[in-house]
């Protein structure tokens, strides 16, 4: 399980990188990183939505309401060109921090 | 499964969202996003062999809790969050002066009656105190008793109000207004009636003498001390009442012995150990045992923390009257004008000028909440986790401006005597009496109005179907 700090700094890249692969909508996007990450990652649901509107204005992201298979409505969000440069970014960041950890663990494999 | 007694989903939910409504904090948009969101969690956990109760209680405690939920989204949003804290503060200080004009009558009969029966003057004004203090908890305990029952009834009333604010605000201003001048005269036709009674003659509106003027004085400080002092330890109070942090997940029942075979079919099923057990329990007892984990807020603790802002409103309207509006009444009383046209431009200026001020403070109190949301909240989270020391603080503070305000006018009076007559002059006290209606009443009813209809701005926003 993870530290709710590290929990709390990756659900912007996260919620970048799951919405680069296409648009969603908020229950399927947790689900999908759930399944993503063996249940690994557990988000307090509700705590998305938040972001998600954070994300909106700032334009990072972009919001349709629309109907569902079910009939209810349903708020999908999708990437906008700010939120693609932002995930490159994010990406940039996130590798350099694996890439130090991991050559790190490999010069002095017993301390991991 | 089979559920003991039939479990209506809409119901729960409709439970669910007004109790999200109360606290406040989430806009109709986004509520209907999480419901939506919630149904589709409970039908897919229903597919996995969950009853609907059950569902909906993993479904909203995978959402988090009500309390957890209004803090994040008004994090995200902290604009719609104080414009509805303001209206509380705003209805507090309306509150206050309606309870305070129901309630000063009547302890001033009591002194009356006191002084009339030959008692000490000493003993009459703490008595005049003591009768004032005890009448008003009555009349604030009570009215928080009939808020707490009659809540529903009270939000439609509220929400039927701000749909014609020009009425409303008549009608408060009006009704203010009767409700102070109203039990003066209530008062006044008492007194005959005890008269009758105990056979000794009570005059309405005896002259203050030196003791009573003391009494009098030393009340409006002790009123001004406790309500400063009250604003963070009744938060402290409601941050005890309320528990457990928002933060911390909820406690899970533990298993009873012989479930775990049970807890693993479960958790093969994709629920966490602590769902698992959740659902255990809520097929062990009967569904009202175990409350969801969603934890509703119950009407009590969101009238606790509306209270709260509204002891805060009247905290805060202390603090200011002692900034600002006091200081602003230095010059008229250190130079004490005689001509009639003199009287009235010190009036007039004393007015503006504290308006001025106490509009300066407001204005940068509410850009420093603005633009540092993360300072107020750790001043606010300070205040409820050490109540005692945060009220001492604020005494303190406020004690120390206001001995400083009366070092300088002492000193400022000294330097220019009196002329002709000692006191301000009728028309100029006329002005100060008048503006004790202008702070207490006029203003807080037109910023509650100004406030409700940017709160509709807000909340009316409708969820778009393309």
């Amino acid at each position: 399980m993870l530290s709710k700090e590290l929990v709390a700094a990756s659900t912007v890249p996260l919620v970048l990188s799951v919405l680069g692969q296409g648009e969603n909508y908020g229950y399927a996007l947790i689900q999908r990183v759930r399944e993503l990450s063996g249940g690994r990652i557990e988000w307090t649901e509700g705590m998305l939505y938040p972001v998600l509107h954070w994300m909106e204005k700032e334009k990072l992201i972009e919001a349709e309401w629309r109907e569902a298979e079910t009939g209810r409505k349903r708020k999908y969000y999708r990437l906008r060109k700010e939120g693609r440069t932002a995930l490159g970014t994010e990406r940039e960041q996130w590798l350099t921090v694996h890439q130090t950890l991991t050559n790190l663990w490999k010069l002095h494999p017993r301390l991991t | 499964m089979e559920t003991p007694s039939p479990f209506d989903l809409d119901q729960a939910l409709r439970q669910w969202r007004a109790s999200l409504e109360n606290l406040g904090g989430i806009q109709a948009e986004e509520l209907e996003e999480l419901e939506g969101h919630l149904r589709e969690s409970i039908s897919r956990l229903q597919t996995r062999g969950l009853a609907i109760q059950e569902a909906f209680a993993i479904a909203t405690r995978r959402l988090g809790s009500d309390r957890q939920l209004s803090t994040e989204f008004a994090k995200a949003n902290p604009q719609r969050l104080w414009t509805g804290r303001a209206m509380w503060m705003a209805g507090g200080v309306l509150a206050a002066f309606a309870l305070q004009a129901v309630t000063a009558p009547i302890a001033d009969f009591v002194m009356n009656c006191a002084r009339c029966s030959g008692v000490n003057e000493h003993l009459a004004g703490a008595l005049r105190l003591l009768a004032g203090g005890i009448l008003w908890t009555g009349a604030a305990g009570s009215a928080f008793w009939i808020l707490n029952r009659r809540s529903p009834a009270l939000d439609r009333v509220v929400r039927a109000c701000f749909q014609r604010p020009v009425l409303t605000g008549l009608g408060l201003f009006i009704g203010l207004q009767c409700l102070q001048y109203g039990p003066r005269y209530v008062s006044r036709f008492a007194a005959p009636v005890y008269s009758f009674f105990t056979g000794r003659h009570v005059v309405p509106d005896p002259q203050t003498t030196g003791i009573m003027a003391t009494w009098f004085i030393w009340g409006i400080i002790l009123t001004g001390v406790l309500w400063i002092a009250a604003g963070p330890l009744l938060a402290g109070y409601a941050w005890r009442k309320r528990g457990r942090p928002a933060s911390e997940t909820p406690v899970s029942p533990e298993l009873q012995p012989g479930e775990c075979a049970a807890a693993r079919a479960l958790q093969s099923q994709g629920l966490s150990l602590d769902e698992a057990s959740l659902i255990l329990a809520l097929r062990r007892c009967p569904p009202e045992v175990v409350a969801p984990s969603c934890m509703l807020s119950t009407d009590r603790g969101i009238w606790l923390e509306r209270t709260v802002w509204m002891v805060t409103g009247v905290a805060l309207g202390e603090c200011l009257e002692l900034l600002a509006v006091i200081p602003g009444w230095v010059p008229a009383m250190a130079t004490r004008p005689v001509a009639p046209l003199a009287q009235h431009l010190a009036g007039l200026g004393s007015v503006c000028l504290g308006m001025t001020l106490a509009g300066a403070v407001m204005a940068g109190l509410c850009r420093w909440i603005t633009r540092h949301p993360g300072q107020s909240a750790s001043v606010g989270g300070c205040c409820r986790r050490r109540p005692f020391l945060a009220a001492t603080t604020l005494v303190a503070i406020c004690a120390g401006i206001a001995s400083c305000e009366f070092a300088l006018l002492m000193y400022v009076m000294k330097l220019m005597p009196p002329r002709a007559h000692g006191g301000l002059g009728p028309i100029a006290s006329w002005y100060l009496h008048h503006c004790g209606a202008l702070t207490h009443c006029i203003i807080p009813i037109a910023l509650l109005l100004w406030l409700a209809r940017r709160w509709r701005g807000i909340q009316a926003n409708p969820a778009p179907c393309r």
